[in-house]
Parts: structure tokens; C-alpha cells; sequence
């Protein structure tokens, strides 16, 4: 149960992130975006 | 070799950061991929992947507390307490400094992380300590200091537990030794500071320069969302249970749902978006120090820090400590207690080691003060609106000196003070 | 489209790609190494025939058993406690592979703690495989962590207290098998397994058990032993608890 709502939350902050990217004007911290994405997508894809 | 990949990787790190303005996080991922391309790995994807899910916990305990704080500030509740403390506190300085660096412990002290104090309680009492006329970089210092100090103090303190763990020692016995190392200089470090500022306020001019009273049903539901966050951060760990054991990232997310109409209105998806806007840089920071390590022990170079730090001879070695744990700090407090803390505890075994992984912890905690990461000192600076986050640490540098001597005086007189603090 | 817009759609591609290709990886930990069973194997059942709520999980795990002719006490040995301390799973696979029993039984888990088996702890920077050379070719065995998958048992509370002492652990002692016995019936995965495993002990009337264990990498702990205060005494004189525990 709780690693359910977790799994929400994360997709929750990847769904974000996303959103952010695209608002994002600078390529710079648009590459933040390109490393933190990684983590977000496996584990709610539950591979890692 | 091991020492040219480790220079290299830091060199790069530097040049990124200062000389091509690359994010923090992204120049430490291009220098990890940097050091395992010259060692020999190619570029391996899997581990530098792999480094990154040691912080994704980390990464949604700051994101979450990110949005709860956007919300409080949005439904008017962060600006209400900084009125209320100085309508009520003023005319007490040393108390209310006292009780004001102990509010801004307290969510370092029951989650072992410095960013949760920065970014809640720090968040929350930053506009009052501004108003009572501290300046915004020394407020900024007091926020950082008080919520290093709360990560140390206990019940939790996260760096104990990860050396306990490397030398399979329970985390017991460890209250009264942390708070020995954490209290008296918390108190010291904020009088210090700001008591000249507060000793005698005009509070009629104090009064002028705050914003209006907020409109609002009642104080009750306003503070909501506070009070179920303390109230829920403080259950779990009174009456730890499957059920009970939410972790920080649920916490906020429901304390953050109570504060639907209880002050100003706000957009949800706005708010959070914005606070994910916010958050971004430290997320991309923890993700960048993942990948950093897990390539340091990929070519040897954790391995060849750790064999060397080890086998310092006994001076050489407290100044090891006093340097080396600050300074590896600079790419994780949590990370360097792990990667050097666990080694500094053994070459140390023969004193009380409980005191002794204290004194460890407490020199490690100015880790977050290190930069270019310095967790603490960029979200104190975001707290207080101030740019340039170096000049907060600039001030910190005196008390981040005598935490460092502390420290080292509590390992040295270790089996002394055994007798007071060990029950 | 602004510029900003197509960098973003290829950001977002790239981290896809980069999630796929350590993600394939991340994977083929997940693939178990064959075992061969040898003559001496007289049957094989799983763990959750001890306690059924860990069939289908990841936390199920073959038990191999081998009956002598003659009567004599019953030994069980776990190997994969720690599936980041290979010395104790290849032990139990040559016991698997080799064992011949004359008097008494032997219990052998390879891999106690199976979820362990199918991830590495990150910043360790562990192989995935090691390999090893037999006359019948290359071998090859997964070097996982010493805790449970989180993929099976997430997120972790703050702080971990042992059931039933109330000791208190670090969070991410929640998935170590070794800091979970007895277990609990309705605990945590790792919790069901130390509960299924002493369960077994109870069931199968296990004389004399053994956990397989190698010291930690990087770490002067070699040869090292680690015995409670009030216990040193007895350690100090038994070379043989070397190894059977940490």
C-alpha cells in the first residue's frame, strides 16, 4: 500500500519535472532536468 | 593513477562550475563521466545510473518539502507566524533567540536532514528574524547554522547511523553525546550572531514595515497544515509501527492537502510546479554526487582515500579528519560520513566509540556547508532571497571553525567525557 | 516551436534512452545462475511451503535437502544472506552440487535472501557477474547487495527497530536479512523471510545452523569478529565463529 502512494508521489514529481523541462528556456539547467529524469522513470517503471 | 583520475575529476568538476557556468549537478555527472572514460570504462551507463538511487529518497523528501513550503506561503501561514513571534517575542531577545533556534532544529532533529530545517521552520522564521532587523545574509547564517546543528542533535542524526552501520554499532546510547554536541554551540552560534540586532527593538517601526494581517477564518485552520505535520512527524516516531512508519515525503504531501482553503486560495498544480522549478537544481546536485561516488569506487579512488586516510599517523590524522570529512562534505555530508567516517571510526577504536562517531558526525555536518554543493547554505540563501549564497557562508566560516575544533576535542577527550555522557 | 521546446523533446528522448539502456542492465540481474544439483539431493522444495504468504514473491527461495542412511542430527546452512558476500552463496552451491550425506540431514538455502540477489547497492560500484573457470566451461553467478530489493520493499521508514528487541538501525537495515530474525508473520518481505526461515528451524527440527558470511569490501575488518560486550569472552576463544557471523 504504501509503496503504491510512493510510486504516486514520484510519478507525481517525474510528471513535474517533465512540465518543468519544457518551460525551461535555459539548455544548461535544461541537462538537470536530463539526469534527474533517469532515476524518476526507472523507478516508477519499477526496473530499479 | 588512482590520484590523477581523483584530480582530474576535480579539476573538471571546478572548471565546469565556475568557468562554463554548467549546473552544479550536471558538472559533477560530466566530470564522473570524465574520470571513468580516463580510467578505462568507457562510458558506463549503468553504473553512473546506478549511483543516483542512493539519493532517491533524498530527492523526494526535497521535492515534497519543497511544495509543503510553497503552500504555507501561499495561504498567508509563513507570513502570520513571523508576525505573531515578534508581536509576542520581542521584548524577551535572549529567549526568543533561544526558542527560535531551537524551532528551526526541530525538523533537522527528528529527520536528520539540515535541507528540512532550512526549508520549513528556517523558511517560516526568516521574514520574522529580517523584520526584527538581523541582515538578510547574517539571518540567512543563523537559518544554515541552527540547521546543521539540528541535523547533528538527536533522536535522529542520520551520519551516526551510517557509521554505526559501517561497523555494525546498534544507534543506541547515542542521546546525550549528540546533544552535547550539538545544543550549546546551537544557542552559541545564533546569540552570537544576532543578540546585538534584538537587544532593544522599536517594535511601533517593527509593526509598520509588516504586511497586514492576513485575512484568514481562524489562526486554528491557517496553522493546520503545520500543526498535522508536526503532529504526524512526531507520531511516527513515538509510536513507530508499519502503519505509522509515513516517511517525510508522505508527511508533507499530507500535510500539504490540509492546507486546501485554509488561508488564501491557490492552484495546486501551479504551486507544486513552481516548487518543482525550485527544487530542481538540488535534485539535479544529488543526482550529480550519485554518479560522482559510484565512479570514485568504480577506478579505485574511494578505496585509495580511504587506505590513505586510514593510515595517518595520530596528529596527522585528527587534521585529516578536521579537513578531509568537511571537505569530501562537499559532495555529501551523508556521502562522506559513509565513505570516510566508517574508516576515521576504526582507525579510532580503543576510545568511546559512541563519543567518538558523535564527534565524527558533528565535523562531518559542515559537509552541507561545503561548497559548491553546500545543501544548507544554498536553501538558506533561497529562504532569505539572497543571491549570492557564498556570502552566507562567508559568516558561517568562524562558527564552521569552531564546530570543526569541537568536534575534534570531543574524539580526543572521548574517554573522558564517557563518564558524563554514556549512561 | 521555440527552440527551447525541441531541446526539451530531445532531453527527454535522451533520458528515455539512457533509462532503457541502464534499465536493460538493471534487468538481467533479475535472471537467477543454474544451479546442478547433485546425486546427493534427495528433494527439493521452496521456502514458502514453510510459510505460504511468500509464494509469488520475490522473497521465495529454493531449500535443497539431503537425507543420509543413517540417523544423526540435522544441519541447515544458508548461504546468500548477503548476496554481496559471494564465499558464503558459492559455498552452499558446492554443497548443492557435491554433498554426499552418510548420517543425519542437511538443509541447504543457496540464496536466503533471494530479492538481494536481483539489484546492486548503488555507489558501490559492484560487478554484476563474476565467472569462474570449470572443466565444463565458464560459470556464472550474480554479485548482488546485501539488502532486499527495494523494487520489493519500499520506501524505508527513518529508522528501522528490530522486532522484537526494539533496537534501533539505520533505515536501510530494514532490508537485511541478517537484522531481521525471528522475523515477522506479517512484517516486511525481509521480515517474512527470516520469519519463513525460522520456521523451517522449527519444522524441520534443525540441530545446528549456519549463515554464511565474507567481511566487507574496502574495510581492515578481515579476521575481525564482532561479539556483544558481555560476550567477548566466548568469541575470543572460538577461531570457529570466524566467519559465521558479521
Amino acid at each position: 500500500m504504501l509503496k503504491i502512494i510512493y510510486l504516486l508521489i514520484t510519478g507525481l514529481i517525474l510528471i513535474l519535472s517533465i512540465v518543468d523541462l519544457f518551460k525551461e528556456k535555459n539548455w544548461r539547467n535544461q541537462l538537470t532536468h536530463l539526469i534527474v529524469l533517469i532515476p524518476l522513470i526507472l523507478r516508477v517503471l519499477l526496473i530499479k | 593513477m588512482e590520484l590523477i583520475i581523483l584530480i582530474v575529476m576535480i579539476l573538471a568538476f571546478a572548471l565546469l562550475v565556475f568557468l562554463t557556468k554548467f549546473p552544479i549537478g550536471v558538472s559533477l555527472a560530466i566530470s564522473a563521466v570524465l574520470g571513468a572514460l580516463i580510467a578505462g570504462y568507457g562510458v558506463p551507463v549503468r553504473h553512473l545510473v546506478e549511483g543516483t538511487f542512493a539519493y532517491l529518497d533524498p530527492i523526494l523528501i526535497i521535492a515534497t518539502a519543497m511544495i509543503f513550503m510553497e503552500i504555507i506561503k501561499a495561504t498567508g501561514a509563513l507570513g502570520e507566524i513571523s508576525r505573531l513571534i515578534i508581536i509576542h517575542l520581542h521584548d524577551r531577545p535572549f529567549w526568543m533567540l533561544t526558542l527560535i533556534t531551537l524551532f528551526i532544529m526541530f525538523p533537522g532533529m527528528i529527520t536528520g536532514l539540515s535541507t528540512a530545517a532550512v526549508l520549513t521552520t528556517g523558511a517560516i522564521v526568516a521574514p520574522a528574524l529580517m523584520h526584527l532587523g538581523i541582515p538578510r545574509v547574517k539571518t540567512g547564517t543563523i537559518i544554515a547554522m541552527a540547521a546543521l546543528f539540528g541535523m547533528v542533535a538527536p533522536p535522529i542524526n542520520v551520519p551516526a547511523m551510517i557509521i554505526g552501520g559501517g561497523v555494525d554499532m546498534p544507534y543506541i546510547g547515542f542521546e546525550l553525546p549528540l546533544l552535547f554536541a550539538s545544543l550549546p554551540l546551537a544557542i552559541f552560534t545564533t546569540l552570537a550572531i544576532g543578540y546585538r540586532y534584538v537587544k532593544s527593538v522599536d517594535i511601533e517601526k517593527v509593526l509598520e514595515k509588516l504586511p497586514e494581517k492576513p485575512e484568514y477564518r481562524s489562526a486554528w485552520r491557517l496553522f493546520l497544515p503545520i500543526i498535522i505535520l508536526v503532529i504526524l512527524m512526531l507520531v511516527t516516531r513515538i509510536f513507530p509501527s508499519k502503519y505509522t512508519s509515513l516517511g517525510m515525503p508522505l508527511i508533507f504531501i499530507i500535510a500539504s492537502l490540509t492546507a486546501f482553503k485554509s488561508g488564501k486560495n491557490f492552484n495546486f498544480y501551479k504551486v507544486a510546479l513552481q516548487a518543482i522549478h525550485d527544487a530542481m537544481p538540488v535534485m539535479g546536485i544529488l543526482v550529480g554526487i550519485g554518479m560522482f561516488i559510484q565512479i570514485m569506487t568504480l577506478t579505485g579512488v574511494r578505496g585509495f582515500l580511504i587506505v590513505n586516510a586510514t593510515q595517518l599517523p595520530s596528529f596527522w590524522l585528527y587534521i585529516g579528519i578536521m579537513i578531509s570529512l568537511p571537505l569530501f562534505g562537499a559532495i555529501s555530508s551523508y556521502g562522506a560520513s559513509y565513505v570516510l567516517g566508517v574508516p576515521f571510526l576504526l582507525a579510532l577504536l580503543g576510545q568511546n566509540e559512541i563519543i567518538v562517531a558523535s564527534g565524527l558526525t558533528l565535523v562531518a555536518s559542515l559537509g552541507d556547508l561545503m561548497p559548491p554543493t553546500a545543501l544548507a547554505g544554498i536553501f538558506a540563501a533561497q529562504v532569505v532571497e539572497e543571491k549570492n549564497y557564498f556570502r552566507i557562508l562567508k559568516v558561517c566560516l568562524p562558527y564552521a571553525l569552531l564546530v570543526a575544533i569541537y568536534g575534534i576535542g570531543m574524539i580526543l577527550l572521548a574517554n573522558v567525557l564517557e563518564k558524563f555522557l554514556i549512561v | 516551436m521555440k527552440n527551447s521546446k525541441i531541446r526539451a523533446i530531445v532531453i527527454l528522448f535522451f533520458s528515455v534512452f539512457l533509462a532503457a539502456v541502464a534499465g536493460r542492465d538493471f534487468l538481467r540481474m533479475r535472471q537467477p545462475e543454474p544451479i546442478y544439483p547433485g546425486q546427493g539431493i534427495s528433494e527439493k522444495k521452496m521456502l514458502s511451503d514453510y510459510f505460504s504468504p511468500l509464494r509469488g514473491t520475490n522473497g521465495d527461495t529454493e531449500v535443497y535437502f539431503f537425507e543420509g542412511e543413517n540417523p544423526g542430527a540435522t544441519v541447515l546452512i544458508l548461504g546468500g544472506t548477503h548476496p554481496n558476500e559471494p564465499a558464503g552463496f558459492i559455498t552452499a552451491i558446492c554443497l548443492i552440487e557435491r554433498a554426499q550425506v552418510q548420517a543425519g540431514r542437511l538443509i541447504v538455502i543457496p540464496r536466503a535472501n533471494n530479492s538481494a540477489f536481483s539489484h546492486n547497492d548503488p555507489q558501490e560500484a559492484n560487478p554484476q557477474r563474476f565467472f569462474i573457470p570449470t572443466p565444463h566451461g565458464m560459470r556464472w553467478f550474480r554479485f548482488g547487495s546485501r539488502n532486499t530489493n527495494p523494487i520489493d520493499q519500499w520506501p524505508d521508514p527513518e529508522v528501522y527497530r528490530h522486532f522484537p528487541s526494539g533496537q534501533k538501525l539505520s533505515g536501510g537495515e530494514t532490508r537485511n536479512l541478517n537484522r531481521s530474525y525471528p522475523g515477522k508473520p506479517d512484517g516486511s518481505l525481509t521480515e517474512k523471510v527470516a520469519f519463513a526461515i525460522m520456521e523451517l528451524l522449527r519444522k524441520e527440527k534443525v540441530d545446528l545452523a549456519f549463515d554464511l558470511h565474507e567481511a566487507s569490501l574496502e574495510y581492515p575488518v578481515i579476521n575481525a569478529i564482532v561479539a556483544h560486550n558481555r560476550r567477548r569472552n566466548i568469541f575470543a576463544v572460538s577461531p570457529i565463529a570466524n566467519g559465521a557471523i558479521n
